[in-house]
């Protein structure tokens, strides 16, 4: 039951907040807050359920939802999900507490918005049921859609549509190999279900079992995204709201991560270890590209993009090297990764309001200037290039372990990609606040409470997986000991 | 007597037009006629539920799909009545012509003989060319509307040609114009000329339902055509012809492999072009022609994949999305007669002057696209479950893509409805009783979308 409260928690508070707008916008914004706190509360209630099972599956919950097709409203959580929600509550309590100052026009129904994205992001962690999975990995699409063009910056429509066409092949993709394993369980045992415990044992012949991996593989691809694929992303984080595209970055690339784990990796483990080193190719070679083109932009969004391609190379090397130390890297990766690239899309929002500009070129010695910001830029640029005492730095050091003894080459070469992700940062860094002062109209704001707080609990809690990364182990280390003994077995 | 008590719906219609005919002669009132016309509908949609299945040997038919279908007919009647009475004040011709335009199509959906289904589908679309060539006193509009009726006018007698051509051909072979099973066996000895005869058949019927090669007409009928009338072209005449076409082709036995491979290659076109010449239209209705060529591409599918195997779940499918697509189209069309303007660039920022219609209108048109929590994703879930069930590959792939293309369109409105726009008011009457029928629909819709397991038990009794 508390997992069903925690599925329509977000939604009826977005239906809240944009009823209350009519009366007043503080109320909204309180229903929005209030929402989020209460999704926190219960998140860390769960942690501490965790913490005291044996069980896999922390929390369950089952009922019919479509009988005609055995569609059950299939509910539950274990680390590895658990860990994921964790993650976007804290993200869209941080995005809602900064878009305070930010979004002014259209506050309940930009409230509306984030939270259904929230909730539907939420429902994909939590589905156990296939097509309740696609159901709310469909849902998802349109309030970002409306993020974007209604709050984004030029260009928007075009963007928002261009957004909006790629999740949808993804969306279709994803609907047609659920179908098609469902179906072709059907025939085999005749018995129609969407449910994941029951298909994880159904009986694919092998060639289906490729096909059917490679349409769940591109279809999380697109949304991850890799290198064929990715050209949605940049263009979309550079004409997002600020805290929009720390929604973008944080949580939706967190979804297809979090589905290529628990699908790719849970239903098809055999079919997935055969296709891991080509896999683990494309990961090197966004890993690679990312990094170059990063290396080259000007638009401080757009560098923040590439860089996130880069990285998720590394995670998918270390989903699909698919052993217990790649896995909780990975987590730990995604975690950490989106914390730190999420303070930085912050920053560069604080940028943009002083500087009125995201192009690298005009802006420059900004040290000791605008106050705590390059000091919080500073540290976070250092944690996503990886410095030990991060998160960051835990993740790619497991991913780079667990590979190694099944992968060296592939291993040898990614790693290599580590002093590229040094270089662009920290030339991001010199080129941003080191050298000459570029800009005369700068504005001298300093921050205030909200925004050095979100920054530093951003640090903190970055610091803490880095220091202390076994809270989030033991979080998840069950089920993922689960999934790696599943693929274990067909070494 | 007691059997004839069985075709309760069209006879109280034809009882309605006689009324209708007779009040209109003595007393002009459009008030009148409207509630006439209303009580004639109800009365013959309450006269559903007392019939029996019978067979009326060899015209007619009454079982529970037939029946579903008269329900569906009658309710778009309903609702395109309802919308010309708020949108045109003084004709009260219209309403004769959409009864009697509404009892065509009923006869079309029961009939199981050659001659019915003529009957049936002449009386339908002579009605429609008076409907079609309605002017409004609005010189523009006028033009486009009789170029539309011209247009049609030409181009469904020539489609009737082929159709009694193949009839004469049919009954040339068999001897008997029923549709049973047991006179349309095609064997080796079949002649070519029968088979010319089934090709002219399924033309003439291609062209009703504006399949691509046949299309052209389709966009300038519901540009020039006003909303109401629209929406009935776009609901009863598509579905009462989808009908009759599935009892044809339900009774014809494999209609040999290579026209089943024409019909493939004919629903992948349609539903490719349809989706894409959707694309650079300027005119809300525009877009929903193309968009209804394609949705009709869609349930072509699945009359491929009735040529494999007859079972249950195919006829769902069709009711399923008919069902969905009628009411999502109905509500478009409700919208579109209350705003009373089809140019797309009109509909910038209506959010801001009139959010309660703006957010029907989305709820719409994600429904068409297909989006969860609506009803529109079921329909499509369906189709991609029938398509996987009879592992038809390109034509899961095409559905794919068009879908994927019709997003696009589809959401290049929506955008256009939440621009930033600072505009005039807009002058209409919120209160008329169609702004609360769009209401209905949308809620109805996602209802159905969030919860469909009662409706589709419902429909798998009438399936």
């Amino acid at each position: 039951m508390i997992l069903l409260c925690f599925l329509f928690i977000p939604f009826i508070g977005g239906l809240l907040s944009l009823s209350f707008e009519k009366i007043n916008i503080k109320y909204s914004r309180c229903s929005a807050l209030f929402t989020m706190i209460i999704l926190l509360v219960l998140s860390i209630y769960l942690c501490y359920l965790n913490l005291n099972t044996t069980n896999i599956w922390v929390v369950k919950y089952r009922t019919i939802w479509i009988d005609r097709f055995g569609i059950y409203l299939n509910l539950a959580v274990d680390g590895i999900s658990l860990s994921m929600v964790l993650l976007s509550v804290v993200l869209g309590l941080l995005s809602i507490i900064c878009s305070f100052k930010e979004i002014n026009k259209c506050i309940g129904l930009f409230y509306f918005n984030l939270l259904w994205i929230l909730g539907s992001i939420i429902g994909v962690f939590l589905a156990m049921d296939l097509f309740l999975f696609l159901f709310f990995w469909e849902i998802m699409i349109f309030p970002m859609y409306f993020i974007i063009s209604m709050w984004g910056s030029a260009y928007k429509e075009q963007i928002a549509i261009k957004f909006f066409i790629y999740t949808q092949i993804s969306g279709v993709i994803l609907l047609i190999t659920i179908f098609t394993l469902v179906v072709s369980n059907f025939y085999v045992t005749g018995k129609l279900t969407f449910e994941y415990q029951s298909l994880v044992n159904a009986q694919i012949g092998d060639k289906v079992g490729v096909l059917l991996m490679l349409g769940l593989f591109i279809s999380f691809a697109i949304k991850l995204p890799i290198f064929p694929l990715h050209t949605w992303l940049p263009d979309v984080m550079a004409k997002n709201p600020k805290y929009g595209s720390l929604d973008l970055i944080g949580i939706l690339i967190k979804t297809a991560a979090y589905g290529l784990l628990r699908l790719n990796l849970g239903l098809f483990p055999k079919q997935s270890l055969s296709f891991a080193p080509y896999a683990m190719i494309v990961g090197i070679i966004s890993i690679y590209y990312g990094a170059v083109l990063a290396f080259s932009q000007r638009n401080i969004k757009r560098l923040m993009a590439y860089s996130s391609i880069s990285h998720m190379g590394y995670v998918l090397i270390g989903i699909f090297s698919s052993n217990i130390l790649s896995l909780q890297g990975a987590i730990m990766f995604v975690i950490s990764n989106t914390l730190s690239s999420a303070g930085l899309i912050i920053i560069s929002g604080l940028l943009y309001e002083r500087l009125n500009t995201f192009d690298i070129r005009f802006m420059g010695g900004l040290f000791g200037k605008l106050g705590a910001i390059p000091g919080f830029a500073l540290s976070l640029t250092l944690a996503v290039l990886g410095l030990p005492g991060t998160g960051n730095f835990i993740g790619e050091f497991l991913i780079l372990l667990g590979n190694f003894k099944l992968y060296p080459k592939i291993t040898i070469i990614s790693s290599l990609g580590l002093i590229l992700t040094a270089i662009y940062s920290l030339n991001l860094i010199h080129k941003v606040y080191y050298g000459k002062t570029k800009n005369k109209a700068l504005k001298n704001i300093f921050l205030n409470f909200s925004e050095v707080n979100i920054l530093s609990i951003i640090l903190f809690l970055i610091f803490i997986s880095g220091f202390y990364p076994q809270i989030i182990f033991d979080l998840s280390i069950k089920s993922i000991t689960n999934i790696a003994q599943k693929t274990m077995f067909f070494y | 007597m007691i059997k004839n008590a069985q075709i309760l719906p069209i006879s109280f219609l034809f009882i309605t037009l006689i009324i209708l005919i007779i009040t209109i002669s003595f007393n002009r009132k459009n008030l009148i006629i409207f509630i006439i016309t209303i009580i004639g509908l109800l009365i013959s949609l309450l006269s559903i539920f007392l019939i029996k299945h019978t067979l009326f040997y060899p015209l007619i038919m009454i079982d529970n799909y037939s029946l579903f279908y008269t329900f569906l007919i009658l309710i778009s009647a309903l609702y395109c009545s309802i919308f010309s009475y708020t949108y045109l004040n003084k004709n009260e011709e219209v309403y004769m012509l959409i009864i009697c335009s509404t009892i065509g199509a009923i006869l079309l959906v029961l009939s199981i003989h050659m001659t019915t289904f003529f009957i049936g589908l002449e009386l339908m679309s002579i009605a429609l060319y008076g409907l079609i060539i309605y002017l409004r006193n609005d010189k523009d509009n006028d033009l486009k509307a009789l170029e539309s009726g011209i247009k049609y006018m030409v181009l469904s007698s020539m489609a009737s040609c082929f159709l009694l051509f193949g009839m004469a051909l049919l009954y040339f072979y068999y001897g008997n114009l029923t549709f049973t099973n047991y006179y349309f066996k095609l064997d080796d000895n079949t002649t070519l000329w029968t088979i010319i005869g089934i090709v002219l058949i399924l033309i003439s019927l291609g062209f009703k339902l504006s399949i691509i090669p046949f299309h052209s007409y389709t966009p300038d009928l519901y540009e020039g055509t006003m909303p109401p009338i629209t929406a009935f072209i776009a609901t009863v005449t598509k579905i009462s012809v989808f009908v009759a076409f599935m009892r044809l082709l339900m009774i014809l036995p494999n209609i040999t492999s290579f026209l089943n491979n024409v019909l493939t290659i004919i629903s992948i076109v349609t539903i490719l072009f349809g989706n894409i010449l959707a694309l650079k239209q300027n005119n809300l209705k525009r877009i929903l022609g193309y968009s209804s060529i394609a949705n009709l591409g869609y349930l072509l599918t699945v009359i491929i994949a009735m040529q494999m195997h007859i079972c249950k779940f195919i006829l769902e499918t069709i009711n399923i999305y008919l069902l969905t697509y009628t009411l999502t189209t109905l509500g478009i069309f409700g919208i579109i007669s209350l705003i009373n303007n089809e140019t797309l660039s009109f509909y910038k920022g209506l959010f801001w002057s009139k959010p309660d219609l703006a957010i029907v209108l989305t709820i719409m048109l994600l429904s068409l696209a297909g989006i969860p929590l609506t009803a529109g994703f079921i329909g499509k879930v369906y189709i991609f479950l029938n398509a996987l069930n009879y592992q038809l590959w390109f034509i899961l792939i095409s559905i794919g893509i068009g879908n994927s293309i019709g997003i696009y369109y589809y959401f290049r409105i929506i955008s256009f409805l939440y621009m930033n726009v600072n505009k005039k008011q807009l002058i209409f009457d919120l209160n008329s009783f169609v702004y609360y029928l769009v209401l209905s629909l949308s809620l109805f819709i996602l209802v159905f979308g969030l919860f469909p397991q009662n409706i589709i038990s419902l429909i798998r009794v009438f399936s």
